[in-house]
């Protein structure tokens, strides 16, 4: 009795401190982010930077590095990483399946095609749309596409609210085909400059974004964040099951919409200006749950903290491998994430 | 105060699962389900907590028709405990407990609510296995915890004057003789605190022991309902399961039992 109260205390212990830690390493690896690079920027130079409230105090060659190409790629880095870590999390309590990753069940890819039409065919299209969303449509077009991939495959893998496996692993396959088909043909048919925005959605790229395309994609992840962190005590009873959930007192179609709405919102936000980046919002929420199990109240905030310093790690990789190029970092965690994922496969399949 | 079932039916398709089914639930009485595989038990036990809707007439619940009741008043009313649950997270024992304090966690501090979760858990037996993980628990552990999770439900408070009820569907199938009759003795304890039990047993002794009231279940209709003895008469086994046996009780110093014919 008193053992086992005690082993509680150990497990709890853990979830209290997985916060702090994890928003060490995040501001860790930012200042990392920053001073690494091809042109080197010394600690004090960036304190001295920040205390000057994000003004330039001299114009140098250091300063414009430091403020239009590392701060708005650090930034963004941790944005995106949060909003993977986070919606992996949510994806996998949605399906109610530890296995389910944005990336893989082909909700990123959705995000992608919806991506590339707008660059491609929203001028010709919908012109109207894009004159009143401007610099929204097309994080909005990477929302529309994740919302529906999202949709397709929760319809497709439900029965009488059991998730298997195998179907949503499989509709997955089959979505990222048909998104891979489908983008395939918008880049034969789109012009030269189009083909360059739009090459790098298939690997994933963090580099050469203005603050003014960085700022709207950090609105919609942070006010979706936010939102999704709401639920995390509803979503804990829903892993019990739909039926048990609605028996304590949620409202389950509710709880549902709006966890994929919210995902929706980040992933789709995340992929239109970074592209498809695999495996983090997997490889993220697994190794937080081995540490300090499944409860989404400790689960949320560490997956994002820790998601977040993770792809700003991965960047810096990514970024520093083959100085002067750069490896596309969806390549690098894919490299990192793949192997995880055969291992989790592997240890899940050798239970039965 | 209790709950009513008018002219109950349930379809899907062309199938009819539940035939004009007329029933009360009092409060302070355990009653139990019982007929053969098929007969529309866990149908009729859906359709009572709100999981299943109805095709025709009409179900209330302390006087408010089911569909009034957003999730979380009905929450507050009654507790159910399923036949199957899927868990494919690693949740310990204790953390699936203290789900069940859902509906009421705003009213309540967190001494009182851990002194909650381990009054279920030690009224289950579970209490050595707090920090385990579920998903590595026995079945029978498995159906103990989940059992504990949703007595919690019903656990706060203790007198209330509106009635409450509690849905059980097969709670003992993986349980060994002693939990078996230990939760039927638990369930029929509540009926004390004006709670109402409404639970499916299939070993029809097991009902007989316990149960205020059986109502016998076959293709989705009611056959009879009343007191064990009543109901588990020769001819109604016969009809309905296809069994030659009676009801038979010795004495009251030992439960009744279910006795079988040699020649069958």
């Amino acid at each position: 009795m008193i053992d086992s109260i005690t082993l509680s205390q150990e497990r709890s212990k853990l979830q209290i401190m997985a916060v702090p830690f994890t928003l060490g390493l995040m501001i860790a690896s930012f200042v990392l982010a920053v001073g690494i690079g091809a042109m080197p920027i010394s600690l004090s130079e960036v304190v001295n930077y920040i205390s000057h409230g994000f003004t330039s105090v001299h114009s140098s060659l250091s300063t414009n590095v430091l403020f239009e190409i590392r701060l708005p790629r650090a930034v963004l880095s941790i944005a995106v990483g949060a909003a993977l870590g986070m919606c992996g999390a949510a994806m996998q309590a949605l399906f109610r399946n530890p296995l389910a990753d944005p990336g893989l069940i082909g909700v990123a890819g959705g995000g992608a095609f919806g991506a590339v039409t707008i660059i491609v065919l929203g001028n010709a299209i919908f012109p109207n749309f894009m004159t009143f969303f401007g610099s929204y449509a097309l994080p909005l077009g990477a929302m529309l596409g994740c919302l529906g991939v999202c949709a397709t495959i929760y319809k497709l893998s439900n029965r009488q609210g059991q998730f298997t496996i195998i179907t949503l692993l499989l509709a997955g396959i089959a979505v990222n085909a048909i998104v891979g088909a489908l983008i395939g043909i918008l880049t034969l048919i789109s012009t030269d400059e189009e083909l360059r925005e739009l090459t790098f959605w298939t690997m994933g790229n963090l580099g050469g974004n203005s603050w003014s395309l960085t700022l709207p994609v950090l609105t919609l992840i942070a006010i979706s964040l936010v939102g999704l962190s709401r639920l995390a005590k509803p979503l804990n009873l829903y892993l019990l099951g739909e039926a048990q959930a609605k028996h304590l007192g949620i409202a389950v179609p509710q709880l549902k919409k709006q966890v994929f709405l919210f995902t929706a919102i980040a992933i789709g936000a995340a992929v239109s200006i970074s592209g498809m980046i695999g495996f983090v919002g997997f490889v993220v929420p697994h190794l937080v749950r081995i540490l300090i199990g499944p409860d989404h109240r400790y689960l949320f905030p560490t997956s994002m903290l820790l998601g977040a310093s993770f792809l700003t790690i991965t960047d810096i990789i990514a970024r520093v491998a083959i100085i002067p190029a750069e490896l596309p970092i969806g390549l690098v965690t894919s490299a990192l994430g793949g192997p995880f994922f055969l291992f989790v496969l592997y240890r899940q399949t050798a239970r039965f | 105060m209790s709950i009513e079932a008018q002219d109950l039916s349930i379809s899907l398709g062309n199938k009819t699962l539940l035939k004009q089914i007329n029933l009360t639930i009092s409060p302070n009485e355990l009653t139990v389900l019982i007929g053969p595989n098929g007969a529309g038990k866990s149908t009729l036990l859906k359709a009572c907590c709100g999981d299943m809707p109805s095709t025709q007439g009409q179900l209330s619940i302390n006087n408010t028709l089911l569909e009034q009741y957003s999730p979380a008043e009905l929450a507050q009313a009654r507790a159910v405990m399923t036949q199957s649950y899927e868990m494919g997270f690693s949740f310990t024992v204790f953390e699936v407990v203290s789900m069940g304090c859902f509906a009421y966690e705003e009213q309540v501090s967190q001494q009182e609510k851990s002194a909650i979760i381990l009054d279920v858990m030690r009224f289950m037996d579970i209490e050595q296995l707090s920090d385990q993980n579920f998903m590595t628990l026995s079945g029978g552990e498995q159906q103990r915890t989940q059992l504990a999770r949703v007595l919690a439900q019903l656990w706060f408070p203790y007198d209330q004057e509106e009635a409450r009820y509690l849905f059980l569907d097969e709670p003992t199938s993986s349980l060994d003789v002693f939990h078996q009759y230990h939760v039927l003795s638990l369930a029929k304890e509540l009926t004390k605190r004006n709670i109402g039990v409404l639970a499916v047993v299939h070993d029809l002794s097991l009902a007989a022991s316990f149960a205020d009231k059986l109502i016998l279940l076959n293709k989705g209709e009611v056959v009879t309902q009343g007191k064990p003895e009543n109901v588990l008469q020769r001819e109604n086994l016969a009809n309905v399961y296809g069994i030659r046996g009676e009801f038979f009780h010795q004495s009251d110093r030992v439960k009744p039992v279910i006795m079988l014919d040699s020649r069958q």
